[in-house]
């Protein structure tokens, strides 16, 4: 091999390595800065399609708000944020009275007027609290019938969960009296948030 | 000595190609780490991509409507 032919491969090796150098120093992390916005430009475009929806949802949401803005505080009265106790034994008492049957007793289980507010997030109480209640009343069939029937149609959220009816007679002056007790016991529901 | 100088040319080309593949594998794997690599930081948090049903049961009212206060 003379020294012409030897020339290209001294050059070729040159132009190669120089290619080499300039991969490695300038092209590479040009590469790298156009993949990482690139990958960028694409995670924001899929942000933005997921915010476009969540705007679009947002807007059925309001709409159906305003429709029913109106009958909200019905959820409220159905299950209310706090026990509302006096509103309840009110409204057994004056349940009682209008379908004409006596309240000998009612009873309500324990239950915590003012709770502390939980410390932190996994004291938080769940959702749904109950109060327990039970209660005997008297009266003759159809008067019962009708106390519960009103219990059971009241906005508020009331379980009964049992109820009986027992029959007791009275003797008074050669005439016997026979009265019907009934006994109801169930659940009441409040969100306590 | 000619055949010493032909053979260290020959060297010097096989060095300088193997710098360039070395140099196209370097790219290809900067590439592949950047397109794997999980996002340092979200775009969006998990509340902000939270959709929301806007649907609502309408019955409820009317079944609520029906009962007493």
């Amino acid at each position: 091999m003379n020294t012409d032919q030897k020339k290209p491969l001294i050059w070729l090796s040159l132009s190669v390595s120089t290619v080499a150098f300039f991969l490695i120093v300038a092209i590479r992390p040009t590469v790298i800065t156009i993949t990482k916005l690139i990958k960028e430009i694409e995670e924001k475009e899929a942000a933005s399609l997921l915010l476009d929806k969540k705007i679009n949802s947002l807007v059925a949401a309001q709409k159906v708000y305003a429709i029913n803005s109106q009958r909200l505080p019905m959820l409220n009265q159905a299950l209310p944020e706090k026990s509302e106790f006096p509103w309840l034994a009110n409204f057994l008492e004056s349940t009682a009275l209008s379908s004409q049957v006596e309240l000998s007793s009612l009873t309500f289980e324990k239950i915590d007027l003012n709770p502390a507010p939980p410390v932190s997030q996994s004291q938080k109480p769940s959702s749904g609290q109950t109060i327990n209640f039970s209660t005997n009343a008297k009266g003759d069939y159809l008067n019962l019938k009708n106390f519960v029937s009103l219990l059971e149609s009241s906005r508020r959220l009331i379980k009964i969960e049992l109820t009986g009816i027992s029959e007791t007679k009275k003797k008074e002056e050669e005439i016997i009296n026979t009265t019907l007790q009934l006994n109801i016991s169930g659940v009441i529901f409040f969100e306590n948030e | 000595m000619n055949k010493v100088k032909k053979r260290l040319n020959k060297e010097i080309f096989l060095m300088a190609v193997l710098a360039l593949s070395i140099a196209i594998v370097l790219i290809y794997l900067g590439v592949f780490k950047v397109l794997n690599k999980p996002g340092e930081k979200p775009v969006l948090t998990p509340q902000e991509t939270r959709i929301i049903n806007p649907q609502l049961d309408e019955e409820v009212f009317d079944e609520l409507e029906k009962r007493n206060y």
